[in-house]
C-alpha cells in the first residue's frame, strides 16, 4: 500500500563553512561546527575532519591537495544524508553539498556557456548567469558526474535517494542566450519573434542536448524517482507550452516505473494550464507556504493563486502528485508540526485525494542554516505523521 | 519636425536599481548567515557605490545604484504608514516573495492595510546623500498593481495616495542632494505584452500628483514601445518621459515634453559601442517629434546583468557625444 504523505526535501542546504573554505583558512568555530554537527549526527568521519591529534583534514595546513578536498566534500556529502534521514525524511539525497550552485554547476558541464558574473535573486541569495556562445551540449563528463553523485548518496542511504538538478526552461532562461539570438537574427527575425523564437530554440536544445542525456544515465543507475528544478517555470507565462515540451523532451525514454518529478516555485502556477496537461511530469513540487504564519493556518490566509493551482490540478484530472510546500524557507521561524498538519489537510481537502499529497519545503533549504533547517524538516515530518493519523495510517 | 540644430543633448541617467558585485552578494550571504559583521557588508556596499557613481561621467543627474533597497519597494514598507508590518522574525515586510516581472528577481510583496502617507525622513532615509542626484520609485500605477490592497476601495485611490506621499518626501530627497526623481512604471508594458491596450484614465494624473517644485520628475515606461505608451507621460505633469529604444519598433511619437531615451539594453549582457548608441539616438532624432531636450540611458534598471557589464554599460552610456 502506497504511504500518504511522502516526506523530501526539495534539494539544496546550506554548505557548512569548513565545506566553502576548501581554499580558504579555516576558523576554530567553523571546525568547532563540524565536531558538534557531525557528533549530532552520528557521523563517524568527522574524525577524520577534526581530530584530538591535531591531523584532521580541517586542521592540516593549506592548500589542500585535490584528494583532500573531494574527501571534504563526501564527508560534508555524509552530513548531509544523515541530516535528512535524522529529520525523518522519507526520500534523501546530498543537499547539493558537492554542487557550487543550481545554475552554475550544470552549467559548467555544459560545452556552449561561459560564465558571466554574479546577479542577485532575492536578498542574500544569487545565482550566477552565463553567456551561451554555441549550441549547448552536455559533456560527457558532465553525465558522469552527476552519476557518480547519485551512486553515492544510494551507496551511504537505505533511504529512496532523489537526484534533482536544474531544468531546460531555467537554464535557458538564466542564460544570455546571445548564440542563439544571432542565429535567429541571422534569418532575418528581429524585435519580439527574434527573441521568443530564440528563446524556444535554447530551452529545447537544454531539454534534447544537456539533460535527456543525464536523466537516462540516472535510469540507468536505477534512479526511481528524478526531479527537475524549473524555478524559472512561469517567468514568461507565454511559454507555457514549450516549456511543457521541454520537460517531456527531457524526460523521453524514461520507463513508466521511474517517478518523474519536477518542482517550482514563486511562480504563477495557473498561468501553466492547461498546456500542463500534456506533461508526461507525474510530480509538481510546488511553494504554498511562503510567508505564512509559522503557528496558525487559516484557509483564507492561503495565497489564491496556490488555491487556484490546487483546484486546477484536481480540474484538469491531472494524474500527478503534488508536493505541496508546507516550510518557508526564507524565514527562521519553525513551523509548528500542527501548522504542517493542517497545510496538508487543506490540500487534500481540495485535490480531493490524500494519496495525490507529497510533503516538501516551499523550496531548497539553503537559505537556512542547520540549527534552523534540521529543526523545520523534524517538523514537517512529524505534522505529516500526524496527516496520516488522520486516515488510520 | 525639428531641425539637427534644434536638439540638445542633456546628458545621461540611470533608470533604477543597479546590480552588486559578486564580492558584496557573497558578504551579504556571510552576513544573513551570521559569518561576517555588518559593517564588513555595508563597507561591500559602499565600495559598489562609489564605484558605479564615479562610472558616471557627463550624466545629468547621478545615482549609487539604490543598492541597499534589495528591491524597490521594501524600504517603502518602512518609510511610509500604511503598511503591514511582520512583529517578530527580522523582516519588517510581510507579504510573499513575488517575481519581478520577467525576471529571476524576486521581491517581498508589501501589504498596504492603511492610508498611505510618508513616515519619518521617508525614502530620504534610505539614500545616501549626493549632490545633482536622481531617486528611482515606482510609478503609481505600478506600485498599485504590485502591492497587496486591503485598505483602499480602488485602485486610483490608492496610486493617489502614494503619490501625494512621494510628493510630501520631496523636501528631504532636495535636502540630501536630489534634485530629480525617476518614477518606473514597468506594469504598462508588462500588462501591454499581455495584450491589454486600454489604460486607466487616471494614470497621467496620479503621476502628477508626485509633482513638487524643485526637483524634476520623469516618469520611465521600460518594456514597452514608445508610441504605445507616450500619451499616458504627455498627459501627466512630468518634466520628461522615458522610453524604451529596445523594446519600441519606432519612435513615431509626438510629444512637448523632454524625452529620456533606454538606449542601452538592462536585459542583455552585450555591451552597446558607440556605433549602436548612436543609430539607435539618430533613428530616434529622426522619428520622433518631441520638445527636442534628451536625454539617454538604460532601457531599465540595471539590476539583470553583473555588475561588472552594468559598470561596461554605464561607461558605454558616459562616452556618448553628439556627433556634428
Amino acid at each position: 500500500m502506497k504511504k500518504l504523505f511522502t516526506t523530501q526535501e526539495v534539494g539544496s542546504l546550506q554548505r557548512p563553512l569548513w565545506r566553502q573554505k576548501l581554499n580558504a583558512p579555516l576558523q576554530k568555530s567553523d571546525l568547532n561546527e563540524a565536531l558538534v554537527w557531525g557528533a549530532r549526527f552520528g557521523v563517524e568521519e568527522r574524525k577524520e575532519l577534526v581530530n584530538d591529534k591535531g591531523t584532521g583534514l580541517l586542521q592540516k595546513k593549506q592548500p589542500h591537495t585535490e584528494d583532500e578536498k573531494r574527501r571534504i566534500v563526501d564527508i560534508a556529502t555524509l552530513y548531509a544524508i544523515r541530516l535528512e534521514e535524522l529529520s525523518g525524511l522519507d526520500r534523501v539525497f546530498d543537499g547539493e553539498q558537492p554542487r557550487t550552485e543550481m545554475y552554475d554547476f550544470l552549467a559548467q558541464q555544459v560545452n556552449g556557456i561561459q560564465t558571466s558574473g554574479v546577479l542577485d535573486s532575492f536578498d542574500a541569495n544569487y545565482f550566477k548567469k552565463g553567456i551561451v556562445s554555441d549550441r549547448v551540449r552536455v559533456s560527457e563528463n558532465g553525465v558522469t558526474t552527476f552519476a557518480e553523485e547519485f551512486d553515492f548518496v544510494k551507496k551511504h542511504t537505505n533511504r529512496i535517494a532523489k537526484p534533482c538538478f536544474t531544468g531546460p526552461y531555467t537554464m535557458a532562461d538564466w542564460s544570455y542566450l546571445e548564440y542563439y539570438r544571432d542565429l535567429t537574427e541571422s534569418k532575418g527575425e528581429r524585435g519580439n519573434k527574434a527573441i521568443s523564437d530564440s528563446r524556444r530554440e535554447a530551452i529545447l536544445d537544454f531539454a534534447r542536448n544537456v539533460l535527456n542525456p543525464i536523466v537516462l544515465r540516472l535510469v540507468k543507475s536505477g534512479a526511481k524517482v528524478i526531479q527537475i528544478d524549473e524555478p524559472a517555470a512561469t517567468t514568461d507565462e507565454r511559454e507555457s507550452k514549450v516549456f511543457v515540451e521541454a520537460i517531456n523532451e527531457s524526460f523521453k525514454g524514461v520507463p513508466n516505473n521511474v517517478e518523474k518529478a519536477v518542482h517550482m516555485c514563486y511562480s504563477d502556477y495557473p498561468s501553466l494550464f492547461p498546456a500542463i496537461a500534456d506533461s508526461v511530469a507525474n510530480s509538481y513540487l510546488i511553494e504554498f507556504t511562503n510567508h505564512a504564519s509559522p503557528t496558525k493556518f487559516r484557509e483564507e490566509d492561503v495565497d489564491r493563486d496556490t488555491f487556484k493551482t490546487l483546484q486546477l490540478f484536481k480540474e484538469y484530472g491531472l494524474k500527478a502528485n503534488v508536493g505541496v510546500g508546507v516550510i518557508d524557507i526564507h524565514s527562521d521561524l519553525i513551523e509548528t508540526p500542527q501548522v504542517v498538519k493542517d497545510r496538508l489537510m487543506f490540500a487534500a481537502k481540495v485535490l480531493g485525494n490524500p494519496d495525490a499529497v507529497q510533503v516538501n519545503p516551499d523550496c531548497g533549504l539553503r537559505t537556512r542554516r542547520w540549527d534552523v533547517a534540521f529543526p523545520k524538516l523534524c517538523n514537517m515530518v512529524e505534522g505529516a505523521m500526524l496527516a496520516r493519523s488522520e486516515f488510520g495510517e | 519636425m525639428k531641425k539637427s540644430n534644434e536638439f540638445v543633448y542633456s546628458g545621461a541617467i540611470l533608470t533604477g536599481l543597479a546590480s552588486r558585485s559578486g564580492e558584496t552578494s557573497r558578504t551579504h550571504r556571510l552576513y544573513r548567515d551570521g559569518h561576517a559583521a555588518e559593517t564588513d557588508f555595508k563597507a561591500a556596499v559602499d565600495r559598489d557605490e562609489k564605484k558605479i557613481l564615479s562610472a558616471q561621467k557627463a550624466f545629468a543627474y547621478k545615482s549609487g545604484g539604490q543598492l541597499a533597497w534589495l528591491d524597490a519597494l521594501r524600504p517603502l514598507t518602512r518609510c511610509f504608514q500604511g503598511f503591514a508590518l511582520r512583529e517578530t522574525g527580522g523582516d519588517d515586510a510581510v507579504g510573499p516573495v513575488t517575481r519581478w516581472f520577467r525576471t529571476n528577481t524576486f521581491y517581498r510583496k508589501p501589504l498596504v492595510n492603511g492610508k498611505l502617507d510618508v513616515k519619518d525622513g521617508g525614502p530620504a532615509d534610505f539614500l545616501p546623500s549626493l549632490p545633482n542626484a536622481v531617486a528611482f520609485l515606482p510609478a503609481p500605477y505600478t506600485f498599485a498593481r504590485l502591492v497587496e490592497n486591503s485598505y483602499y476601495e480602488s485602485e486610483e485611490a490608492l496610486a493617489n495616495d502614494y503619490a501625494k506621499a512621494v510628493a510630501k518626501s520631496s523636501k528631504k530627497l532636495q535636502e540630501k542632494g536630489y534634485r530629480c526623481l525617476l518614477l518606473s512604471d514597468p506594469y504598462v508594458g508588462y500588462e501591454i505584452s499581455k495584450g491589454k491596450r486600454n489604460f486607466p484614465e487616471w494614470i497621467p494624473a496620479a503621476v502628477s500628483k508626485a509633482k513638487t517644485q524643485g526637483i524634476k520628475l520623469g516618469i520611465n515606461f521600460p518594456l514597452a514601445s514608445a508610441g504605445d505608451i507616450v500619451r499616458l507621460g504627455e498627459d501627466s505633469n512630468a518634466d520628461f518621459i522615458g522610453l524604451d529604444a529596445t523594446h519600441s519598433s519606432d519612435f513615431k511619437i509626438d510629444t512637448e515634453k523632454d524625452v529620456l531615451l533606454g538606449v542601452v539594453d538592462g536585459g542583455r549582457a552585450i555591451v552597446e559601442n558607440q556605433d549602436a548608441i548612436e543609430s539607435r539616438v539618430e533613428e530616434f532624432l529622426a522619428g520622433a517629434n518631441f520638445s527636442g531636450n534628451y536625454y539617454i540611458g538604460p532601457n531599465d534598471r540595471l539590476f539583470d546583468v553583473p555588475f561588472e557589464t552594468a559598470l561596461e554599460k554605464i561607461g558605454a552610456l558616459s562616452a556618448f557625444r553628439v556627433s556634428q
